[in-house]
């Protein structure tokens, strides 16, 4: 078994050595030429935008296209999700994707790098220890789309940042801001003692902001057709679970052959 | 504060399931900037050069390590309001310099919410002893170093990346080579040594013998090795990853060269299809006079002496 993973950009090395593990030989794609016999691919995470531009310069949107027609098995991570989503939201003007998996994204959609995270995910094959770095977040699934795993929803800090040491804050934008959050009572205005300042001021237009079509939760790992796909990183951590059920699904597209 | 309870009561259960600030999130970003270029920028219209010609992250600054040279100073920190006008400008990661052992400006950057913290000696080091503590964040930091002892005592003080020094401001890339070949070179010696060599290895080093221990047995460093300090064309680029280098930072490079966007998108191109001398010719045409640089001579002072 030959896997191609597509290593213009991001973490293909441990995708590689993942699927090494396996037992599975694997091969960098970095130009058209290189996509020949493989029988499964891997879009790793990385910087979408990025790849974007690079699968474009390389000569590899319209053949990585084609493939995908084919229904060549496909794994995807993190910005590898937001290279096949359908729609993505907050994305570049320039930023293409493949279209080839029926959700909606938003980049970067639980935060910056200090708000990445670990937690433990549950999927059919029990818990996963998932790694969500500056993760994207699935807003919406299409009717196709198997949803296999989910964390619960939460809300979205303010984008708007807290108004710390801000010359311009006056007494009535005090007053304000006590009203919203209903009057004032026992504050503790240096938070938890953790170094922080208060909480965060949270616009509540951004509480719940998508992602909550599912009874409050986010999608992190579903399948469509040959694709599998995750917003977190299986081939960050050593549980090769996920890498797994990929290759079964490469056997089994052989088989159909 | 009362806020809304149950938004309070949210955030603190997902505090309870959810870890943010660990070791395996601040190397994972920089698993994801592998085989990328991360562009020194002044301005947010820098900033928007550089990623729509595929910078994977910029590196938020007041003056490009040329002019820190050439104007002298004590170089500091940049102003916030800057880092955070080109936070809003890009959709990629921003990282940010501190001086060394000045964990006050991590403080602030980690406050502001930047990606990366470079502990970087292109700004005049705060404290002549002690690197930060960096295990004390939860942003992760690159730091930088010129062998491999330095490289592990970093990763012992919590540096999630590390990039070799090379000679930052210059355009020239001689000590970046230097520096790459002597981490890579020893990284290749220990994974092949006897395991009772280890301990020696440790002390001539100047490194915890785990970390040691970890080279031997991974024949890499536990964090990925990028590579900075006098990057200044594509075949640059293009040898630095060829020695080992998984990501390049290009900093007075590109915006003291003639045609930034073009020259930044070649590098990019480069880094990419370093093994590719065919491709690295080509976007090599054409690309107007590059930073006219600094030969060995006229260094002055090296910056990549700051640190211990």
């Amino acid at each position: 078994m030959l896997v191609g993973i597509l290593a213009l950009q991001g973490d293909f090395f441990a995708h590689a050595s993942s699927l090494n593990d396996l037992s599975v030989e694997t091969r960098y794609i970095r130009s058209p030429s290189d996509l020949d016999g493989i029988e499964g691919l891997v879009i790793p995470g990385g910087e979408s935008t990025v790849m974007s531009l690079l699968i474009q310069s390389s000569g590899l949107y319209v053949p990585l296209i084609e493939l995908l027609k084919s229904r060549l098995p496909v794994l995807a991570t993190c910005a590898g999700v937001i290279m096949l989503s359908r729609e993505i939201v907050d994305g570049r003007d320039d930023q293409i994707s493949f279209g080839a998996l029926d959700v909606s994204i938003k980049r970067n959609g639980y935060g910056r790098q200090l708000q990445s995270f670990e937690a433990d995910i549950s999927f059919s094959a029990g818990s996963f220890h998932a790694v969500f770095i500056r993760a994207p977040r699935i807003l919406k699934v299409g009717p196709d789309v198997e949803v296999l795993a989910t964390i619960p929803s939460h809300p979205l800090p303010s984008a708007t940042r807290p108004r710390y040491f801000d010359h311009s804050y006056r007494t009535e934008d005090a007053v304000a801001d006590l009203q919203k959050v209903g009057g004032l009572q026992e504050t503790d205005w240096r938070g938890s003692g953790d170094g922080q300042y208060s909480e965060p001021v949270i616009d509540e237009s951004m509480v719940d902001e998508g992602g909550a079509d599912r009874d409050g939760v986010d999608v992190v790992m579903c399948r469509q057709g040959p694709i599998l796909a995750c917003t977190f990183h299986p081939e960050l951590t050593p549980d090769r679970r996920v890498h797994s059920i990929f290759v079964d699904q490469v056997k089994r597209s052989r088989i159909q052959w | 504060m009362i806020l809304n309870d149950s938004i309070v009561g949210m955030v603190d259960d997902l505090k309870a399931e959810h870890h943010t600030g660990t070791f395996q999130v601040k190397r994972g970003l920089a698993e994801m900037l592998k085989g990328g270029v991360i562009m020194d920028v002044v301005t947010p219209e820098h900033a928007k050069i550089a990623e729509d010609a595929g910078a994977v992250a910029v590196m938020a600054l007041e003056r490009v390590p040329a002019d820190i040279r050439a104007q002298g100073g004590v170089a500091r920190m940049s102003d916030p309001a800057l880092i955070l006008e080109i936070e809003e400008a890009v959709t990629i990661p921003v990282m940010a310099k501190a001086r060394i052992g000045h964990f006050a400006e991590a403080q602030v950057l980690q406050s502001i919410g930047v990606d990366y913290i470079d502990e970087s000696e292109v700004l005049t080091p705060a404290d002549r002893e002690n690197h930060i503590d960096k295990w004390q964040f939860d942003v992760p930091f690159v730091c930088g170093a010129t062998n491999l002892g330095e490289a592990l005592r970093r990763i012992s003080e919590g540096a999630a990346l590390i990039r070799s020094k090379g000679e930052a401001g210059t355009g020239n890339i001689v000590e970046a080579v230097y520096h790459l070949r002597s981490i890579v070179g020893d990284i290749k010696k220990i994974a092949s040594a006897d395991p009772a060599e280890l301990y020696a290895w440790a002390k001539s080093l100047e490194a915890p013998y785990e970390l040691v221990k970890m080279v031997a047995e991974t024949g890499w460093l536990p964090v990925p090795l990028f590579c900075a300090g006098g990057i200044a064309t594509p075949a640059d680029a293009s040898l630095v990853r060829q020695l080992g280098a998984e990501s390049i930072f290009v900093g007075s490079g590109i915006f003291k060269s003639d045609n930034p966007p073009e020259r930044a998108r070649a590098i990019v191109e480069a880094c990419v299809h370093y093994d590719d001398a065919e491709l690295v010719g080509r976007v090599s045409k054409g690309l107007g006079e590059a930073m006219r640089g600094l030969d060995d001579a006229s260094y002055g002072s090296r910056l990549a002496e700051r640190g211990w």
